[in-house]
C-alpha cells in the first residue's frame, strides 16, 4: 500500500455523515413534493396531448347533457400556465395565467388554506369531509368540499365559477352558495361599494374614476391602456409606466388599489415604490382585512428584494399583530426570525425562534427557524 | 397505490425471514431505511454537505421504478449505490461546468471531516477533496469508491457500469495524479 493510500485509509472513516432524522424528514417531504409535481406535470402533458389528438382528428367532443356539471378533466387542465400545486391527497391547484400569484399558506390534517393574491386559478379538490379547504382571494373566502372550480381575483371582486360540487363564498357582510354550473362575482356590486374606502363600483375591471369607463364585470373588451387594465393582463412593466405617467392621482387611497399598485411596482422591478404603496395602506387602512397581507408583502420586499432586514423584521411582526390567528401568522413569524438573524439581532431571532417552535412544533418552516434562530 | 404497502413498516426485516414472497418497499419506506446510506455515499463522492440533500432526493426519485422490481434488501442497497454514483456523476459534471464559467465557489473542504476528527485527518481530507476537484469525473468517482468508500475493484466496476479493466485503469491513473498533486504540496 502506498503512503497516500495508508493516509487515506486512516482518514476516510472521518468523513462526516450527519444525516439526522429531522434532516431526513425535511428531504423526504421535499422529495414527495417533487414527485407530486412530476405527477401533475404528467397529467398536464397527457391532457395537452389528448386535446391535440382531439383537435387533430377533428372530432366533436360530445357535451354532457348537464353542461354545468363535471367538465372533462382535460378541458379543465388545458389552460394551466405555470407549475401547479398538487397536495398529497391528489388535490390540484393550477394557475391559469402567468401573472397568477397562488400559494399554500397552511396545510394540516384538518385545514388547508391557499391564497390567490392575483390572477386566475383552477382547483380540483379531493373530497374530504373532515378537512376544511379554504381559498383566500381578495376580500372573499371560498370554502370548499370536494369540488372543481375556478377563481379569478379582480379589482374589488372575485369571480368564482363551479364546475362540480358546491362552494360557499363568504365576505365581510354576507355569503353565497354556488352549485355546479353556477358562477358569480363577489361581493355583489352594492356591497363592494360599501367596503371600507372602496371607490364607486361603476366597474369591477379597474377602469373607473378618472377614466370613467363604466362596464359590468366580464364585459370589458379591447386593449387596455390604463395601468390597472395592463396589470390585469400581467404586463407590469407597461402598467408601471402608465401609472407613473398618470401622476400622483393615479393610485386611489383604497386598499385594493394600493395593493395593486404595490404589485405593479414590485413585479416591474421598482421595489422601493412598492414599499411606499404598502406603507400608505398600513398607515391609512389598518383595520382593513388586507392589512396583514400588506404588512407581510412589505416584509418580503424589504428582506428579499431590498436587503433591509431590520425593517423587514418589523413588517413581519406587524403582519402578526394585525392578524394574530391569521393564515399568514406562521409564515410571518418564521420570516421574522430570518430577518432578525440577517439584521444581526441574534438574541431576538433566538427568542422568536423558540416562540415559533412552541406554537408550531411540526411547522413547515421549523428547519429554517432553527437555522436562523440558532436553535439546535 | 403506496398506501397498500404501509404494512411493511410494522415488520421491518421481515423480508429476510418471511416464507411469503416479500413485497417491494414503497418509496417512503425505502427512503427511511436507506437514506442514511445514500447520504453517506453521496457525501464521500462529492465532499460537500450542501449538495447531499439534492442528490438524496434525485437518487430516490430516479430509483423508484427500479425499486418496484426488487425484493432482496442487498439488491436494493446495491441498486441505490449504483443510482447514487450516476446522480453524483451528473452533479460533479454540472459543478465542473459551473466552475469553468465562474459560477461555482471553490469550497475550503474544511467541513468534509466530522467534527470529532483529529486536525491531521481534517487537513488530510481537505487536501484530498481539493485535489479530487482536479481529476476527470470518471477517475475521481472510481478512486473515491476504491479508497474512500473502500469498495472492491469488482464493485467499483459494477457501480460505475464499466469493465474491470477500465475501472482498474481509472483508479490507477487517478492514484498517480493524486500522489503527484499531494506530494507537490
Amino acid at each position: 500500500m502506498s503512503e497516500l493510500a495508508r493516509k487515506i485509509e486512516e482518514a476516510r472513516r472521518q468523513v462526516r455523515t450527519d444525516w439526522s432524522e429531522e434532516r431526513a424528514r425535511t428531504v423526504e417531504r421535499a422529495m414527495l413534493r417533487r414527485r407530486a409535481r412530476r405527477a401533475a406535470t404528467r397529467v398536464v402533458l397527457a391532457a395537452a396531448a389528448a386535446v391535440l389528438l382531439v383537435v387533430g382528428a377533428g372530432s366533436i367532443v360530445a357535451r354532457s347533457r348537464d353542461s354545468g356539471a363535471a367538465a372533462p378533466a382535460q378541458a379543465f387542465l388545458a389552460g394551466i400556465a405555470a407549475p401547479s400545486i398538487r397536495l398529497a391527497d391528489g388535490t390540484l391547484a393550477a394557475p391559469l395565467d402567468k401573472a397568477t400569484d397562488l400559494a399554500v399558506v397552511e396545510t394540516s390534517p384538518n385545514r388547508v388554506v391557499m391564497s390567490l393574491a392575483r390572477g386566475r386559478a383552477a382547483f380540483d379538490v379531493t373530497p374530504n369531509p373532515s378537512r376544511a379547504f379554504v381559498v383566500l382571494a381578495g376580500v372573499v373566502d371560498v370554502q370548499v368540499l370536494g369540488t372543481r372550480f375556478t377563481i379569478e381575483s379582480m379589482q374589488d371582486q372575485v369571480k368564482v365559477a363551479v364546475q362540480r360540487g358546491h362552494v360557499r363564498v363568504t365576505w365581510a357582510n354576507g355569503s353565497s352558495d354556488l352549485m355546479a354550473g353556477q358562477q358569480g362575482a363577489f361581493p355583489p356590486p352594492v356591497e363592494a361599494a360599501q367596503l371600507p374606502n372602496a371607490a364607486p363600483a361603476d366597474s369591477a375591471d379597474g377602469k373607473r374614476g378618472a377614466a370613467g369607463a363604466a362596464s359590468a364585470p366580464g364585459q370589458a373588451s379591447g386593449v387596455p391602456t390604463e395601468w390597472r387594465g395592463l396589470a390585469g393582463q400581467g404586463d407590469f412593466a407597461t402598467a408601471y409606466d402608465a401609472m407613473k405617467r398618470a401622476g400622483a392621482a393615479a393610485v386611489r387611497d383604497d386598499p385594493a388599489d394600493l395593493l395593486l399598485a404595490a404589485d405593479v411596482a414590485r413585479m416591474s422591478g421598482h421595489s422601493s415604490d412598492a414599499v411606499v404603496h404598502l406603507r400608505a395602506l398600513l398607515s391609512a387602512h389598518r383595520s382593513d382585512p388586507r392589512a396583514s397581507l400588506a404588512a407581510f408583502t412589505l416584509g418580503r420586499v424589504l428582506l428579499d428584494e431590498l436587503g433591509r432586514p431590520a425593517e423587514a423584521a418589523a413588517a413581519f411582526a406587524d403582519a402578526r399583530r394585525l392578524a394574530p390567528g391569521g393564515a399568514l401568522a406562521q409564515d410571518a413569524l418564521a420570516r421574522e426570525v430570518e430577518a432578525l438573524s440577517k439584521a444581526g439581532d441574534s438574541a431576538s431571532a433566538h427568542e422568536r425562534a423558540l416562540e415559533y417552535l412552541r406554537a408550531y412544533p411540526d411547522g413547515r418552516r421549523a428547519r429554517s427557524v432553527r437555522k436562523f434562530g440558532g436553535v439546535e | 397505490m403506496e398506501r397498500g404497502r404501509v404494512a411493511l413498516r410494522v415488520i421491518p426485516g421481515s423480508v429476510e425471514v418471511s416464507s411469503e414472497p416479500a413485497a417491494p418497499p414503497s418509496l417512503e419506506l425505502a427512503f427511511r431505511k436507506y437514506s442514511p446510506y445514500v447520504a453517506a455515499v453521496a457525501m464521500r463522492l462529492l465532499g460537500r454537505d450542501d449538495d447531499v440533500d439534492d442528490v438524496v432526493q434525485d437518487v430516490f426519485l430516479s430509483a423508484v421504478k427500479g425499486l418496484s422490481q426488487l425484493r432482496d434488501p442487498d439488491a436494493i442497497k446495491g441498486w441505490l449505490a449504483t443510482v447514487t454514483v450516476r446522480v453524483a456523476r451528473r452533479k460533479l459534471r454540472t459543478r465542473r461546468i459551473r466552475s469553468f464559467l465562474g459560477f461555482d465557489q471553490v469550497p475550503s473542504y474544511e467541513e468534509v471531516a466530522s467534527p470529532g476528527a483529529s486536525p491531521e485527518h481534517k487537513a488530510m481530507l481537505a487536501r484530498v477533496y481539493a485535489a479530487l476537484d482536479g481529476l476527470p469525473v470518471e477517475q475521481r468517482i472510481a478512486w473515491v469508491l476504491r479508497f474512500v468508500e473502500g469498495e472492491q475493484l469488482e464493485d467499483v466496476a459494477r457501480l460505475t457500469s464499466c469493465s474491470l479493466a477500465t475501472a482498474k485503469r481509472r483508479i490507477s491513473a487517478a492514484h498517480q495524479e493524486m500522489e503527484r498533486i499531494l506530494s507537490d504540496e
